[in-house]
């Protein structure tokens, strides 16, 4: 009985535990991924944003630095005084009014196409020889630039900022007879863009460094390349989370930074937490499981103890199952069945009973009791008197019971129920003596035909009083 | 049918994450950097740990759109990668004393700088492969306070009774300055061959209270008023001096003996067109300027601005160097000299 119940359970664990472990499987991938998309997610769009900061930042600088070089009121003094015809008293003033608005202090140096200074914002102790021979170069690189485009360049001394250099040549009658050099000083740039939340570094695209929010991003002599395309970096050891752009215009490339450490007990408590909830969860459902596949046993086992107990012969007991379930369905409908069958036998029974009624009534009707005794008292009288006679009138009586007890056949012939009335009526002969006249005549061919067994029998009796 | 559904599900879920994830991954350089970063570049090895390239290296950069990389370390490890390397991808090289690079000039490619004939005549290129690009020159440096009253313009001087144990030195085997000091000291008095010129050295060697390890060791020592006097060389004084040290230099009346600073371009160079502009950048009159009035250093090229703190050259004693001598000859002075001082530390 229990082994059966058993195997039962266990198909339904097994049924249930392969969706379940693929359920559970996929919940902690999902969990996982999900965990790790997060963060990937968090840092990318940080870094984007940071450095869409840095670049809407720079790029205010730039516009307006472009705007200052190419407005008609600088071209056109820088145009007179590179033609001698104005002097230069008017520069300083329109210098103080960009300075004035601008969040990058410039210092503004006018050369002439020997690129000897005309004018230059910066004081003669700012001004050496390193500086001299830089903005030389620059003006030498501002020549090869395409018509009415501005060159870019970093100024760089050890020791001191880096310079954002802006260089635009003055032209006249399509030659290029001098330069307007603007240098955007790199102790402003730490303020102006203190306010960006994470790490960011603008470079040109040499790689060297207009700004840093990091002094210790910065190598060599004031250089800073990443030349991985891949997101994550490393820079002195620590990982970085890097956001890159690129400048056209303004030839450079701004460096967005994340500090992404390789958070090793992060990423352990993460997956531990995962493996626990994931475990968790299996034990909770495989509970539960075990708590259904138990309970549907338990019915099953309930209605089997009930049905033993009806199969070993106790046929008035009834099913009881209150589990509220199909199961207690099952046992209504089967206690409906041995209803109906208790029925039937009952109806059986009664029947049988008045059958058997029936049949001694039948034999009541065959031999009267009156019959039996008279006879049986004749039979005692004639013992004492004539013993030939009381044995004749015995194998008679002997006769009649057994032909009419005999309920083997139902039809028989019409000599043998004549036997029987012939043997009747010689025991009422002996008993009436000349009081009982009879005569039987009954034709040759009759003998053979079939009658229903003691057919004439009641006839006879009605017939004699 | 139920089942391919799930699983065209899971798959859609699968496409999902990974669509999601290389999003996530790839969105961070989606805007990467179109802009290359100049492939012009050249590669220099070199053994200065001042501010020289400092000053030459964005500017070169500038100028002509090359890239430099640096390469630091000692003179004799450089050379033995160069050597070494196959792959080595030095292009020119920076440093070291003209008796060390010599030895090494299989390594080296034959390149006369345009500026060659601008060059102070003793210092221009002699052998096709070494350019001259500053001079240092070895010098005594005195501490004032402690100098008081002691007479110290010459070698001569440093005899004084009152100086036995002041003086501080470094060991010319491990410092090229130091020994630059010793050929100065030989010179001076006589010459590499000159007896005279031997005793004095031992009778000097006897005055030092210390040969230190290091070159950095003797001009510190001094400045921070260890030791009164000290055999060292010109650039790292003026530095002292700048700083307001309570020090001074002194030129020996003897005379004082310049070195030149050199570089050459490497024999396997890749970038050879590229080296010659850097050998020629940092020997213009620009860079020689900047060398000479912002860095104080000695120049190689006779009328150049002089930085504050530097005596023009003509009103220096200078010595000529017996370069023939010295190029093969370093290990004989150098053993001379260690006869010498095993023979003082016998004494005490």
């Amino acid at each position: 009985m229990k082994k059966y119940t058993g195997s039962f359970q266990e198909k339904l664990k097994i049924s249930v535990i392969n969706r379940l472990i693929i359920l559970i499987g996929a919940g902690v991938i999902l969990l996982a991924v999900g965990m790790v998309m997060a963060v990937l997610v968090t840092h990318s769009k940080n870094a984007r944003d940071n450095g869409s900061f840095y670049e809407e930042r720079f790029h205010k600088i730039y516009r307006d630095g472009s705007a200052f070089l190419r407005g008609e009121a600088l071209q056109n003094l820088c145009l007179g005084i590179l033609l001698y015809e104005k002097d230069t008293s008017a520069l300083p003033y329109l210098i103080y009014e960009f300075n004035a608005t601008s969040p990058v202090n410039a210092k503004l140096v006018l050369n002439d196409k020997e690129r000897n200074i005309l004018f230059n914002s910066y004081s003669e102790q700012e001004w050496d020889l390193y500086k001299n021979v830089f903005n030389k170069a620059i003006c030498a690189n501002a020549f090869l630039v395409p018509y009415d485009r501005i060159y870019s360049s970093v100024y760089y001394f050890k020791g001191e900022y880096s310079s954002y250099v802006m260089s635009k040549p003055v032209y006249y009658q399509g030659r290029t007879i001098g330069y307007i050099n603007l240098y955007f000083d790199g102790s402003d740039w730490e303020q102006y863009l203190s306010e960006a939340e994470y790490e960011g570094i603008i470079t040109d695209t040499r790689g060297r460094v207009i700004f840093s929010s990091r002094q210790s991003f910065i190598t060599g002599i004031n250089k800073f390349v990443i030349s991985s395309p891949n997101p994550i970096v490393y820079i002195n050891g620590r990982r970085y989370w890097c956001n890159r752009r690129f400048l056209n215009e303004e030839n450079v490339i701004i460096y967005s930074l994340i500090y992404y450490p390789k958070n090793n007990p992060l990423i352990i408590t993460a997956f531990v937490i995962i493996a626990i909830i994931g475990f968790s969860w299996y034990r909770l459902a495989k509970n539960m499981m075990d708590a259904m596949a138990k309970s549907n046993a338990s019915s099953i086992n309930h209605l089997l103890s009930e049905i033993k107990i009806i199969s070993q012969g106790n046929s008035e007991h009834r099913i009881r199952i209150n589990t509220e379930d199909e199961f207690s369905i099952v046992g209504v409908h089967i206690n409906q069945m041995l209803d109906n069958i208790h029925e039937l036998n009952e109806k059986n029974t009664e029947l049988l009973r008045i059958n058997n009624i029936t049949e001694i009534n039948h034999l009541t009707a065959q031999i009267n009791p009156h019959f039996l005794y008279n006879t049986l008292e004749i039979i005692r009288n004639l013992l004492v008197f004539d013993n030939r006679k009381a044995d004749n009138l015995i194998i008679k009586l002997t006769q009649i019971l057994r032909y009419s007890i005999n309920s083997s056949r139902k039809y028989v012939y019409l000599e043998e129920d004549m036997a029987y009335i012939r043997d009747y009526l010689d025991i009422q002969k002996t008993r009436f003596e000349e009081n009982l006249h009879f005569d039987i005549n009954i034709d040759e061919e009759c003998n053979k035909c079939i009658i229903p067994k003691l057919l004439l029998q009641p006839i006879i009796c009605i017939c004699h009083p | 049918m139920k089942k391919s559904v799930k699983k065209f599900f899971l798959l859609v879920l699968l496409c999902l994450i990974v669509a999601f994830s290389s999003w996530a991954y790839f969105g961070g350089i989606r805007s990467s950097v179109d802009g290359t970063l100049s492939e012009d570049k050249i590669v220099v090895y070199t053994s200065r740990t001042d501010n020289l390239l400092d000053a030459t290296i964005p500017l070169f950069e500038e100028k002509y759109g090359i890239q430099v990389e640096l390469v630091e370390d000692e003179i004799g490890q450089l050379l033995s990668r160069i050597r070494e390397e196959d792959e080595a991808p030095a292009d020119v090289i920076m440093g070291g004393t003209f008796s060390y690079m010599y030895s090494n000039r299989d390594l080296f490619y034959e390149y006369v700088s345009v500026n060659d004939k601008y060059i102070l005549e003793n210092y221009r290129n002699t052998t096709g492969l070494f350019t001259s690009y500053l001079l240092e020159g070895s010098c005594l440096l005195v501490n004032k306070s402690l100098a008081k009253g002691i007479k110290v313009e010459g070698y001569e001087d440093l005899l004084d009774e009152r100086l036995k144990g002041r003086i501080i030195t470094a060991n010319p085997i491990n410092s090229s300055s130091a020994y630059s000091q010793l050929c100065n000291i030989l010179l001076a008095m006589g010459g590499y061959e000159d007896e005279g010129a031997w005793d004095y050295l031992m009778k000097l060697m006897r005055q030092v209270g210390e040969i230190a390890s290091s070159s950095e060791k003797v001009y510190t020592s001094v400045a921070s008023g260890i030791y009164t006097v000290g055999l060292t060389y010109e650039s790292a004084c003026i530095d002292l001096v700048r700083d307001n040290a309570d020090v001074e230099i002194v030129y020996p009346k003897e005379g004082t003996l310049y070195q030149p600073a050199i570089m050459a371009i490497v024999k396997r160079s890749r970038n050879k067109e590229y080296a010659k502009h850097f050998i020629d950048f940092v020997t213009s009159k620009d860079m020689q300027n900047i060398y000479s009035n912002l860095l104080m250093k000695r120049s190689i090229y006779k009328d150049v601005i002089l930085g504050e703190y530097l005596i023009p050259i003509q009103n220096i004693h200078v010595l000529e160097e017996d370069m023939e001598y010295v190029k093969e000859s370093k290990l004989k002075i150098l053993s001379r000299y260690s006869v010498i001082i095993d023979e003082i530390m016998g004494e005490h």
